[in-house]
C-alpha cells in the first residue's frame, strides 16, 4: 500500500447501546479507522456540510431515527454533489421490505440487519472489514 | 435463506466457472445467470423484472471494452425498475478514469481481480461471505 492512511467512517445512529456495540466490534476486529458518530440524519448532514467531521468514505446508517431517518438522509445525500458518491452500509433492526427497496433504490452498498447477539454482530463486522479491504475502501 | 439472482457479465469462461462453482455450491438459493456483453445483460435484466425475478446483483468488468460495462451501468441507473441493482465491478486492469466514473454511478465495490486462480478464489470467497450478511428485498419495486 503506497498510501496507507485509514479512511474515516461516519456512524449515523441514535441508539447509544448500538453505538457502543459498533465501537466494541471495531476494536475486537482490530478496525482502527477513525470513527465519527452522528445521532440522526440532521446531525449527520450538519456535520458533513459544515466540515465538522472530515469527509468519510464509508457511512454506516441506521434507518429508524428521530428528526431525520436514514432513508431521508440518503435522499439528501445522493442529491448533494459533495456527498453523493460515499459508500453507505445500512445497519438496522428494520426487516421491512419497503425499507430495503428504498435503500437499494438509493444505491446503498449493503443492507445489514443488526443481529440479536453480540457474537453474531462481531462476525458481521469481521465480514464487513474483509469486504472493505477487498474494495480498497479501508485506506485512502 | 437468501433470495436473489446474480448476473455475471463476463467473457472469460475460466472466471465464469470459478464463480459458478463457488456461488452455486455454497448457496443453492442464489441463481447465477450469465451474459457475454451489455446487450445480453440488459435483455436478461429487463425480462427479469417483468416477472419479478430480475437479478439483484451484477458482477461486471468495466475495463473490458467489448463488455461495454460503463454504458450498461448508466442504463441500469437511469432505468426506474433496474436502478436498485447492486453492482460489483471486478476487474483485472486498472483505469482511474473508469473507476471514478463507476463510483459516481454508486457501485457497491470496485474490486481488483488477481490473476492467480487461488487468490482469485479468495476474492470470490470474501464477496460470497459479504453477500451472505446483507439482506435483499423480496419484491423489486
Amino acid at each position: 500500500m503506497i498510501n496507507d492512511k485509514l479512511v474515516n467512517i461516519l456512524l449515523v445512529e441514535d441508539d447509544e447501546v448500538d453505538v457502543m456495540n459498533v465501537k466494541r466490534a471495531f476494536s475486537k476486529n482490530n478496525i482502527k479507522n477513525p470513527l465519527f458518530v452522528a445521532g440522526n440524519g440532521v446531525e449527520a448532514l450538519e456535520m458533513l456540510e459544515n466540515n465538522i467531521v472530515p469527509l468519510p468514505k464509508i457511512i454506516i446508517l441506521d434507518i429508524n431515527m428521530p428528526k431525520m431517518n436514514g432513508i431521508e438522509f440518503l435522499k439528501v445525500m445522493r442529491a448533494d454533489e459533495k456527498l453523493k458518491n460515499i459508500s453507505v452500509f445500512v445497519m438496522t433492526t428494520s426487516n421491512e421490505d419497503s425499507d430495503k427497496i428504498k435503500a437499494y433504490n438509493l444505491n446503498v452498498a449493503g443492507y445489514i440487519l443488526k443481529p440479536l447477539s453480540f457474537e453474531k454482530f462481531l462476525s458481521s463486522v469481521a465480514t464487513l472489514k474483509n469486504f472493505w479491504q477487498l474494495c480498497e475502501l479501508e485506506h485512502n | 435463506m437468501k433470495n436473489f439472482d446474480i448476473l455475471l457479465v463476463e467473457n472469460n469462461e475460466v472466471d465464469a466457472l470459478l464463480i459458478k462453482n463457488l456461488f452455486v455450491e455454497k448457496n443453492v438459493h442464489a441463481v447465477l445467470k450469465f451474459a457475454k456483453n451489455d446487450i445480453e445483460a440488459l435483455t436478461i435484466l429487463k425480462e427479469g423484472y417483468k416477472i419479478a425475478a430480475a437479478p439483484k446483483v451484477l458482477f461486471i468488468d468495466i475495463n473490458k471494452e467489448e463488455l461495454n460495462g460503463l454504458e450498461l451501468l448508466k442504463q441500469i441507473r437511469t432505468h426506474p425498475e433496474l436502478k436498485s441493482t447492486l453492482v460489483f465491478v471486478l476487474t483485472e486492469t486498472d483505469n482511474e478514469v473508469n473507476k471514478e466514473l463507476a463510483k459516481s454511478l454508486n457501485i457497491a465495490a470496485y474490486i481488483h481481480k488477481p490473476l492467480d486462480n487461488k487468490k482469485k478464489s479468495e476474492v470470490f470467497s470474501v464477496l460470497h461471505e459479504y453477500l451472505n450478511i446483507i439482506e435483499f428485498s423480496r419484491e423489486t419495486i
